[in-house]
């Protein structure tokens, strides 16, 4: 089993080199020169000159690009255009806020949407199934930047409950994670309640129930383990869309993230940064697929000696 | 335990420990919103122009008193400008400091115009300055070969302003750029992180001699936190829960439950400069004056204005009155040339040969129907805001245009190329110098820079009397209006929102938030 995850680790590397070249190349394809993102009109030629120096932009894509990767290698990202600091420490001081926010969103779906799809299936087709999936439905179908205008509205300018913005305290995380986590919820809740009565037509669990176990033992000791085994693989592929989401709600609740960054980035063709930044979420991605992998083989045996 | 190890568990201990709501704080600290997120604090090596962050730490040598159209002092005492016009003479006041006690004397300023000149990525601001001689303590000379009309507009702005060299030297500039020192009304309580709230604290040696503030220094508050929120929508929430005192940046929508609320006082800045509609002139079917002044009778401004929902006024002059050198006589030469006249538009266009014969809708030549595009950029609110409306403003006199939006850099390049027929499209700057970066060779969106214009805006840069450049600009003005390369047509406003609790905001011109008689009387 660790054979093929060193393998997989292996093979995953032309990916994310590929990510890279494709990230450098878009970057630099699309038009518009950061230069001028910086300077604006009033620039001198002399000083866009000297910028672009500054900036390396006045070598060859081909140089640049592998001048870039001979730092990334050493932990080198280069310096970024906004902060004029080490790539490195630009990110690293906003790493830890979007781990935060991802992971409790994460930690949402999770403990939110396996119950949820659980008591939807145990109940199927009765009011509770009905109550329980319409919810999950409409979480899923709403649009995360909608939901965080809406809990704020309601939540922290209406109610005062919580901040609107920022990240000062614990209650500062409570919103932002909410918008980012409960569409997942709704996600995981379905696919959940969708595993668990496909996994309770099988014959083994009916044999369960003709040994005579108890309803709670045969679905929390045989069918959740079973039906866990495609959520989790699923909750783990979704890590990324999480990176992803969290681009629009670091941004509406002024949370000092990556994607916070990302957008600013962007905005002032922050190269460097970008760059980074986009091989971190082709290493996130990787590694989310690895453990997803590594979560399905430790929950079915079947995985782990290689017959799944 | 390195500082980049430190950094998570300094963000969750800052989530566990940090106030929740700034109205818990004393009546002395004031919370502003702004909207606009600082690279780095070091004004002067920062890229990011002069936001409200280092207006706070900095301490302009002069300001621009708009109601008088003449530059006063800030930091210096006094300064006076040679009869050439050439030699510039700066006093500073008797003792005064940056922030840390290092003193602010006349070898401090020459080092901190010699550092704009070598970091600063705006050093051509300081374009054909010369030698900079100390005098006496209190007292440097400046020379610059070109005037100072250029110079004067960086003078009072933050990039512009002294910041301690000597910090910088010892700290060096990676580590000046999180924890800068000037001699602001207040000063750095903790060397900021990117992202986070910048929390400052009263600067008590800090003086001013702008007459345009009844307190002088030091400021009323003892702190200030400033908070970076880049959603202009958040800003508005924050401001209307009560947990910030002050948004810089109001977005417009905020306007239809605010303006009429006593729990809100609302200040509308126009920014100096405008955006306008500017026609590629290289290029047909724009390279024809009479066809761009025909579609100038087709701008409906007030009809704008409303779409922007109070964040745009109605603009008429290439040199607006939030900037220096402005004269009413060019709006109204403006309007006189081409008021709002669709029917007139249409037939000018007709006598031009441009005629709706197929009953499409648009308006045709030789078979050539006038189709184009209408280039803007994403990234300006007032540019995404008022396309459509130009688009429909446009389709009512036959001419049909598709709107392309790209990102800001890449809308400079296309323009700057020559890749486009019609574009949203403007500027923001105090001194109507700008113009030069408009209309001259190798700096012309429009493609129109005329050898005649490039002299008569050369020769308005350098002049030293300001009734005689004020009337410079509106020559030139009128010669623009002539020809037509663009249409001006909102000047952006700056929306300040502060709950009442806050009282004596001034705001000086062009667009600076001054807090000197800020007090929070609840």
């Amino acid at each position: 089993m660790l054979t093929t995850f060193l393998w997989r680790l292996v093979l995953s590397i032309p990916v994310i080199l590929g990510v890279t070249v494709i990230a450098f190349l878009i970057l630099y394809l699309t038009p518009g020169d950061p230069v001028d993102a910086i300077l604006g009109p009033r620039a001198t030629d002399e000083a866009r000159a000297a910028m672009r120096a500054t900036l390396g932009l006045d070598r060859p894509v081909a140089l640049q690009y592998l001048h870039w990767l001979g730092g990334a290698l050493t932990g080198d990202f280069g310096t970024s255009v906004m902060t004029q600091t080490p790539v490195v420490d630009t990110i690293g001081a906003r790493l830890p806020y979007t781990l935060l926010l991802t992971g409790t969103a994460f930690a949402i779906s999770i403990l939110i949407g396996i119950p949820l799809g659980i008591l939807a299936a145990r109940h199927q087709n009765r009011a509770l199934d009905h109550v329980s999936m319409g919810a999950a439905m409409t979480l899923y179908s709403t649009p995360d930047f909608w939901l965080a205008l809406m809990l704020t509205i309601v939540f922290a300018v209406g109610l005062g409950w919580f901040p609107v913005s920022g990240a000062r305290g614990w209650e500062h995380l409570v919103l932002p994670a909410l918008a980012l986590g409960l569409p997942q919820v709704g996600a995981v809740a379905r696919l959940m309640r969708a595993e668990m009565l496909g996994t309770m037509r099988d014959e083994y669990v009916l044999t369960a129930r003709a040994k005579g176990l108890s309803d709670g033992r045969v679905v929390y000791g045989h069918v959740l383990r079973n039906a866990a085994v495609p959520v989790v693989t699923w909750l783990f592929l979704a890590l990324p869309w999480l990176f992803g989401g969290a681009v629009v709600i670091e941004n509406i609740f002024a949370w000092p993230g990556m994607g916070q960054l990302m957008f600013q980035a962007i905005l002032r063709k922050d190269f460097p940064v970008i760059q980074a930044l986009l091989l971190i979420i082709a290493v996130l991605t990787v590694l989310s697929n690895l453990a997803g992998d590594a979560a399905a083989a430790a929950i079915d045996p079947r995985i782990r000696e290689g017959q799944g | 335990m390195t500082g980049r190890r430190r950094l998570p568990l300094i963000a969750i201990l800052a989530m566990t420990t940090a106030p929740a709501f700034a109205q818990e704080a004393t009546r002395t600290h004031l919370v502003i919103a702004d909207q606009f997120v600082p690279d780095i604090l070091d004004g002067q090596q920062s890229t990011a122009g002069y936001p409200l962050s280092h207006e706070l730490i900095s301490q302009p040598l002069v300001r621009y008193d708009a109601a008088t159209g003449v530059f006063v002092p800030d930091l210096l005492e006094s300064f006076a400008i040679s009869e050439d016009g050439l030699t510039m003479t700066m006093v500073l006041p008797e003792g005064r400091s940056y922030s840390n006690g290092n003193p602010l004397d006349a070898a401090a300023l020459k080092a901190a115009m010699e550092r704009y000149v070598a970091v600063s990525p705006y050093a051509f601001d300081y374009d054909g300055m010369g030698e900079i001689r100390v005098i006496d303590a209190r007292t440097i000379e400046v020379d610059n070969a070109i005037g100072f009309n250029v110079m004067l507009p960086a003078f009072m702005t933050s990039f512009g302003a002294p910041w301690d060299v000597s910090v910088a030297a010892e700290v060096g500039d990676a580590a000046f750029a999180s924890n800068p020192v000037a001699s602001g009304p207040f000063m750095i309580d903790t060397p900021w992180t990117p992202g986070l709230d910048l929390e400052l604290v009263r600067n008590d040696s800090y003086r001013t001699a702008m007459p345009m503030v009844e307190n002088r220094g030091p400021a009323h508050l003892e702190r200030v936190t400033t908070r970076f929120i880049a959603d202009p929508q958040t800003r508005a929430n924050e401001l209307e829960a009560g947990s910030v005192d002050i948004v810089f940046g109001l977005p417009g929508a905020a306007l239809r439950y605010m303006a009429d609320d006593p729990a809100y006082q609302i200040l509308s800045v126009p920014l100096p400069g405008q955006t306008g509609l500017t026609f590629n002139t290289a290029r047909a079917p724009f390279d024809d004056p009479a066809l761009r002044q025909a579609l100038a009778l087709a701008m409906d401004r007030d009809q704008m204005v409303l779409a922007l929902e109070g964040a745009a006024a109605a603009e008429w002059a290439f040199v607006t009155s939030a900037m220096i050198a402005h004269s009413p006589d060019a709006a109204a030469h403006m309007q006189s040339l081409y008021p709002f006249d669709p029917a007139a538009a249409q037939a000018a266009l007709a006598a031009l040969g441009w005629s709706d014969d197929d009953g499409d809708g648009v308006v045709s030549r030789d078979g050539t129907p006038l189709s184009v595009e209408l280039l803007i950029d994403s990234s300006s609110a007032i540019s995404t805001g008022v396309a459509p409306v130009i688009q429909a403003q446009l389709a009512a006199v036959g001419v049909e245009a598709q709107i392309a939006m790209v990102d800001g850099a890449a809308h400079y390049d296309t323009m700057d190329a020559g890749n486009y027929d019609l574009s949203l499209s403007g500027y923001i700057w105090v001194d109507p110098d700008i113009l030069t970066y408009r209309f001259t060779e190798g700096s012309a969106p429009s493609q129109y820079a005329p050898p005649e214009l490039a002299a008569a805006l050369d020769s308005a840069r350098g002049v030293a009397d300001p009734a005689a450049r004020t009337a410079a600009y509106l020559d030139i003005q009128k010669g623009l209006m002539d020809d037509l390369p663009m249409v001006p047509l909102l000047s952006e406003m700056l929306l300040i929102g502060a709950r009442s609790w806050v009282q004596g905001i001034e705001i000086v011109a062009p667009d600076r938030l001054i807090l000197n008689d800020v007090m929070i009387v609840e």
